[in-house]
């Protein structure tokens, strides 16, 4: 995606009582800064790119622009309820649309949660055993339930990197970026048929097919749940070759049997492999979709 | 997997028998052949005499459908006014009236002494892309929640056409919804329902096996019990895929499920020739095609103890003992192949299947030309079911 952060000096103009505020990454539509409130409380202070500067798209345009900001922003604040442990909780600054000097972004802010994310861990050849790939699953699922059957919300976008391990035993992980940048691409901001939200190593297959927005459910996050956890157990990507052509890797995603986890994780048991191997599967139909049972499965 | 009496006319003492002997282990009665007082002794006849069978009642009011045709013959069904009627597809557009059937079912269905509530439903003929298929899909979402104060479990019913199986697209998306309902019942009672249940083809066709299977398959996966009604020789196969029970009887209606089983057909009245249900050949064959073959090809025998009924030479056996071999031999099919994980179950088949394509080569090299419905023809079809749906199971 083609656009520039805002830069700290425009941000701290807007936010004047926010403090210390330090960039840390890019990625995909979004950037993310680490900010300190007056409380002492530090945040992260998210910035998504919707568009460009007012002036510069069409009146019509910036019409659907308006009225798409009030829908992602009536969706965000339903995550305010939440008080799941599992899910990152939002921070003090109302989401609300702000241009910056080279477009137009929403900007909110969410807990700033210590600890890794499983990306640097996978990268740092980290090898998880059973009893903590359980309890990440557990978290996971349980954030997954909330998710669907409280607010009828699809994350849309788990991944290793939006997953962090904070060592606390009350939340040891913790659940980023409620998809809240593709909320926003999901809006009449594009309709484009053909942007597809998420991160494309981590897509679930039925995203790939047209008009798949009417039928999508939480199986879908139950399946980027378990390539995350798979490619945590193993640090293998089942999708990702080395020859990592967009084209070929959604093919593969499409097509292409996993290995099973008990042949990269021969020391994990049977029933736990089965399990994540099952909601691998390509057709949403066959992977478990009791959450309960889920839960208690990997509990037990 | 256990394999179940499919109840219709004529039970005499058949299931009790096949009870007795072990080779069942439970009945699904069905309503068009027993009267309706009859129903709440027999159901506590075999409550009394046999403890561990299990006892289902398929209220069949996908029957009321053809009530207004000329030639329909709804038996017994018709004494049950406590729910069965006539059958108005656009009345059942609107959800309160769905939630009166189930209603209406159940305040009879949960007075008779049975392990599970078979709830009603509609069958879907055509397409899952239809008028039907809704009204089903909705059956099968308030399956449970209109079920109150019964702490039995509730099989929703989902009876659909062998045609519309064939679409593997549609079938997928109806499996996507059915599977993540709010409130769910706890398990299904699948019917696949047939033009002819005389042709072989309707069942034995790869695409039709292949969604068969599929259907347990997925169904088991989400944690649902899965029987499967008048389902013969391929409950072993849906055994394997993780299918709960599977049903058969005497007749061939009780055999393959079609909703002409409600209309009077010319069929020019003739007794069906006794067949012998050969394990290794899965298929049944004439019982004088019997005689002859084994004495070339002795494999085709199973070496049960029901074999007996057909040993005299030359004459047909007792007709009421045929059944019999048939619940033994399925049963035995069952044993052998079940209990594995679904590609080692599946394997097994595949291994049945070609052995049964050398015992033909022998049996038609001894000079033999099998009859219409004592041939191979059904082997092709369920080894290309097992590969097209091992591709949609990733397994």
């Amino acid at each position: 995606m083609n656009f520039i952060c805002p830069d700290l000096e425009e941000i701290k103009l807007h936010y004047p009582d926010v403090r210390n505020i330090e960039y840390k990454f890019k990625g995909g539509f979004k950037c993310v800064y680490k900010a300190e409130f007056t409380n002492d409380i530090h945040e992260a202070l998210k910035t998504v790119f919707i568009s460009d500067k007012p002036e510069n798209v069409s009146a019509e345009k910036q019409d659907e622009i308006e009225s798409s900001v009030k829908r992602v922003i009536r969706e965000v604040n339903i995550l305010k309820k939440s008080d799941n442990p599992y899910i990152v909780k939002l921070g003090q600054i109302e989401t609300s649309k702000v241009n910056f000097g080279n477009g137009q972004f929403i900007v909110y802010s969410e807990e700033y949660i210590d600890g890794e994310d499983l990306d640097k861990l996978i990268h740092q050849q980290y090898k998880p055993p059973e009893t903590e790939l359980r309890q990440l699953a557990y978290c996971l699922f349980i954030a997954i339930d909330e998710l669907w059957n409280e607010y009828k919300i699809i994350h849309r976008d788990i991944k290793p990197a939006n997953i962090i391990k904070t060592g606390l035993s009350d939340r040891p992980f913790v659940l980023l970026d409620l998809g809240i940048a593709y909320v926003i691409h999901e809006t009449a901001i594009t309709r484009d048929q053909n942007i597809i939200p998420g991160t494309l190593h981590y897509l679930a297959p039925e995203m790939l097919k047209p008009n798949f927005r009417e039928s999508i459910d939480y199986r879908s996050d139950l399946y980027t749940s378990a390539l995350t956890i798979y490619e945590y157990a193993t640090r293998v990507h089942p999708f990702r070759k080395r020859d990592n052509h967009a084209v070929n890797t959604l093919t593969r995603i499409l097509n292409e049997k996993p290995a099973s986890l008990k042949s990269l994780r021969d020391d994990l048991s049977d029933e736990f492999c089965g399990m994540i191997d099952q909601l691998l599967k390509k057709i949403p139909a066959i992977r478990p979709s009791n959450l309960k049972k889920l839960i208690s499965f990997m509990e037990s | 997997m256990k394999l179940f009496a499919q109840h219709g006319y004529g039970d005499g003492n058949k299931i009790n028998e096949g009870l007795e002997r072990g080779y069942i282990q439970g009945v699904i009665f069905r309503p068009r052949d027993i009267g309706r007082d009859r129903i709440f002794e027999r159901c506590n006849e075999i409550r009394n005499k046999y403890s561990g069978a299990e006892i289902y009642f398929d209220p069949q009011y996908y029957g009321g459908v053809l009530y207004s045709r000329v030639n329909v013959k709804l038996g017994k069904l018709e004494e049950y006014t406590d729910y069965f009627n006539r059958v108005i597809l656009s009345e059942l557009e609107t959800e309160s009236n769905i939630k009166n059937v189930l209603e209406n079912t159940y305040n009879f269905v949960t007075q008779l002494n049975i392990d599970g509530v078979i709830a009603p439903n509609i069958v879907i003929r055509r397409s899952f892309d239809s008028r039907e298929s809704v009204i089903s899909k909705n059956f099968i979402r308030y399956t449970k929640s209109q079920l109150t104060g019964v702490d039995k479990p509730v099989f929703a019913t989902l009876a659909v056409s062998r045609d519309a199986l064939t679409n593997s697209e549609e079938l997928n998306e109806f499996l996507n919804d059915i599977t993540t309902l709010q409130n769910p019942p706890d398990g299904f009672y699948i019917l696949v329902n047939t033009n002819s249940v005389d042709s072989r083809s309707e069942i034995y066709n790869a695409d039709v096996i292949a969604a068969w299977l599929f259907l347990n398959y997925s169904l088991n996966v989400n944690g649902f019990k899965v029987i499967n009604g008048y389902s013969d020789i391929v409950s072993a196969f849906l055994g394997s895929v993780g299918g709960y029970a599977g049903a058969t009887g005497w007749w061939s209606n009780m055999r393959t499920f079609s909703l002409d089983q409600f209309l009077e057909l010319s069929s020019g009245g003739r007794l069906p020739v006794q067949r012998y249900l050969s394990k290794a050949l899965l298929n049944r064959l004439r019982f004088d095609e019997y005689h002859a073959w084994r004495q070339f090809v002795p494999e085709i025998q199973n070496g049960l103890e029901s074999d007996k009924i057909f040993e005299e030479d030359e004459t047909e056996p007792d007709r009421s003992e045929e059944v019999f071999q048939s619940w033994e031999s399925i049963s035995s099919l069952i044993s052998e192949l079940g209990g594995d994980e679904n590609d080692v179950g599946l394997d097994k088949v595949n291994a049945l299947v070609r052995n049964a394509v050398n015992l033909y080569d022998r049996i038609e090299s001894s000079g033999f030309s099998p009859h219409q419905n004592s041939n191979r023809e059904h082997l092709e079809p369920i080894l290309e079911g097992i590969e097209i749906f091992k591709k949609w199971a990733e397994i």
